[in-house]
């Protein structure tokens, strides 16, 4: 018997099992229903689908400005000071000077953490770990006994490379005298801010005095200690400026 | 526009599929299936790869609907089971749908009553008289396992019947 032959008639009984009787069952009018269902169905997915598409695109959108703006706020500093954080009395705009500031390091490109600033004539030396360190330049305003703002002048800071708005850091700030505003202070002739001490002298040239605020680090932001070690060594070298060209009114 | 690919698709095969469905489920009210078929396919028009005919691919979406309902409704009787409840039901049997005399009575409830897979073969190589390749893309197996298990199923089918279907020798 071969093999094909053995179902032989099952298979032709299994072929004429009848097909329903559609005009009694599922008739023209019951298939024309159905076929309206299923038009008014593909017509609302269809829209349904495009509002789904417009809306993953303004949501992709959305994300990408959201992401743009975060990494604004995360990469780019914001130009600015709270000046409390700082214990100053500065009120002037301030700058924010990337380092690696060409005019300011001049000749000295090599030595990589020394800060020079032409302008006042000083040098400023930092460790390695300040790499990519920042200057930001305020004012410091002297007021007099009889509580009139008397004297002003500008601070630099150098603000660590890991600073952020949401996690500063202690900066090393730099208050500039002429060496009569000096002299006016020492007398007594004006004051700096509520401390009752006075700003200590880092040094001197031939034009500026440079100092120290007083409790600069009343705020103990993270790095306060590394700066009190910084300066403990005498970082800040004078060299006298040509007076014509660098006097400061 | 996918509106009018499916509309050209359900007059050309709408009868097809309720001929499937009402082997399929062993149940004549499926119209509403029939429908459901063509809402999944507007659904997963997107996903329609060109490799199968539109025929195929609507067969293999009808069979899963069919098991879903096969499904629903023995949840149903479970529940009735519970419940103590017996409802009547007024629908047309298939076999009355069908017109069947007795010897295809006979042979419907014996394809009813086989195994899944059995069932299925039979029914897309038997009654809908597919190819062994289309049958393949809609059981998603390969066409040896379709052969083989065809040939299983009718065998079954042969012993279940009895002497309805007389062996060559």
């Amino acid at each position: 018997m071969k093999k094909n032959e053995r179902f032989y008639d099952l298979e032709k009984k299994i072929r004429s099992l009848p097909e329903p009787d559609y005009d009694k069952k599922f008739t023209k009018e019951t298939q024309d229903i159905i076929h309206e269902n299923l038009m008014q169905f593909a017509s609302s997915y269809d829209k349904k689908k495009k509002r789904m598409v417009i809306m993953k695109k303004i949501s992709l959108g959305l994300a990408g400005i959201a992401a743009f703006v975060l990494f604004a706020i995360l990469a780019i500093p914001r130009v600015g000071l709270d000046s409390n954080q700082q214990g100053q009395e500065g009120k002037g705009e301030t700058t924010v000077d990337k380092n690696n500031d060409k005019e300011d390091i001049d000749q000295n490109e090599t030595v990589e953490n020394l800060y020079e600033n032409a302008e006042y004539g000083f040098t400023f030396t930092l460790p390695k770990s300040w790499e990519g360190y920042q200057i930001v330049s305020d004012s410091w305003d002297g007021i007099a006994t009889d509580q009139q703002q008397m004297e002003s002048g500008p601070i630099l800071l150098i603000r660590h490379p890991e600073w952020t708005e949401a996690k500063p850091r202690q900066d090393i700030p730099i208050m500039i005298f002429t060496l009569e505003q000096w002299s006016s202070l020492e007398k007594g002739e004006f004051h700096i801010g509520a401390a009752p001490v006075g700003p200590t002298m880092l040094g001197q040239n031939n034009e500026y005095v440079f100092a120290l605020p007083a409790r600069y680090n009343f705020a103990f932001l993270e790095g306060y200690e590394e700066v009190e070690t910084i300066l403990e060594n005498n970082p800040l070298q004078p060299k006298d400026v040509e007076k014509d060209a660098s006097k400061k009114d | 526009m996918n509106s009018n690919i499916i509309s050209e698709w359900y007059y050309l095969y709408n009868k097809d599929i309720y001929h499937f469905l009402v082997y399929y489920i062993g149940s004549s009210d499926v119209e509403d299936l029939v429908q459901e078929v063509f809402i999944r396919a507007i659904k997963g028009f997107d996903s329609y790869q060109h490799k199968a005919s539109p025929k195929t691919w609507l067969i293999s979406i009808a069979r899963h609907v069919g098991i879903d309902e096969m499904r629903k409704r023995k949840r149903v009787r479970m529940k009735q089971m519970i419940w103590f409840r017996d409802e009547q039901s007024d629908k047309e049997t298939p076999e009355k749908i069908l017109q069947l005399n007795e010897n295809n009575k006979m042979l419907y409830q014996a394809i009813q009553s086989l195994k899944a897979n059995y069932r299925d073969v039979i029914i897309l190589r038997g009654i809908k008289e597919l190819s062994v390749t289309e049958t393949a893309s809609i059981l998603n197996w390969n066409e040896n396992k379709v052969r083989s298990t065809y040939h299983r199923a009718l065998k079954s089918l042969q012993k279940s019947t009895g002497g309805f279907s007389h062996e060559k020798e």
